[in-house]
């Protein structure tokens, strides 16, 4: 949690949520895209920035 | 599903990836704010009191009473903000300055987190007669305390 936090807050790390679409839509962490793991790929990952960390979760120890 | 969604993503070619292992419920668990369609259902964190009276294991009733009187209800939590117990007013009368805190509290008291929904943890204070449930982290870290006050007017709620 705080390694997140951290990095969200001094490093502009990108949250990727990797849930179903419609989990996203209910409730997501602030600044988080929608990137579902089924579709997770090289063009629907294009939208994040490569010079930046990224950090994926989904709902918890899936 | 995230740790697979970090390996693809390195895969791909980034270069720092992290995987929040904890996830959303952890996120969620530790009231912080979200967006999204549900986002402004109130929760638990939304209602809680932060401003109820606390102390520490390693305080003296004497210690309790000059600073703070004798509250109806006391949470007493160590140097790291952890729940440890409650104690009571007449807990706190009846005893002598010296004896302490730590002694007299009531052990693991309930608690819920701040991503509950206030319509269960009210129905809960009622069917129980409590007037009040500590809500904490899942790491028991004290976030507030909802009181059967705050909560009984979300009674019936979605």
């Amino acid at each position: 949690m705080d390694e997140v936090r951290h990095l969200i807050a001094l490093e502009r790390a990108q949250l990727v949520e990797v849930l179903p679409a419609s989990s996203y839509n209910a409730l997501h962490l602030p600044g988080a895209v929608s990137i579902p793991l089924k579709q997770l790929d090289s063009e629907t990952s294009a939208i994040l920035d490569r010079d930046r960390p990224v950090i994926a979760y989904c709902y918890d120890y899936q | 599903m995230s740790a697979r969604a970090a390996w693809r993503l390195e895969a791909i070619g980034f270069g720092r990836v992290y995987d929040y292992r904890p996830g959303k419920k952890d996120w969620l668990a530790n009231g912080l704010p979200t967006e999204g369609n549900r986002s402004d259902q109130k929760r638990i964190g939304d209602v809680a009191r932060s401003d109820f009276p606390t102390c520490l294991t390693t305080d003296t009733v004497g210690e309790v009473r000059r600073r703070i009187g004798l509250p109806r209800q006391c949470v007493v939590v160590n140097e790291a903000n952890i729940v440890e117990g409650r104690i009571g007013r007449l807990a706190l009368t009846d005893a002598r300055d010296d004896d302490p805190i730590e002694e007299l509290m009531e052990l693991g008291p309930t608690t819920v987190r701040p991503d509950a929904s206030i319509e269960s943890v009210a129905r809960r204070l009622v069917d129980s007669h409590a007037d009040s449930i500590l809500v904490t982290t899942d790491l028991g870290e004290l976030l507030g305390v909802l009181t059967s006050e705050d909560a009984v007017p979300h009674l019936g709620e979605a």
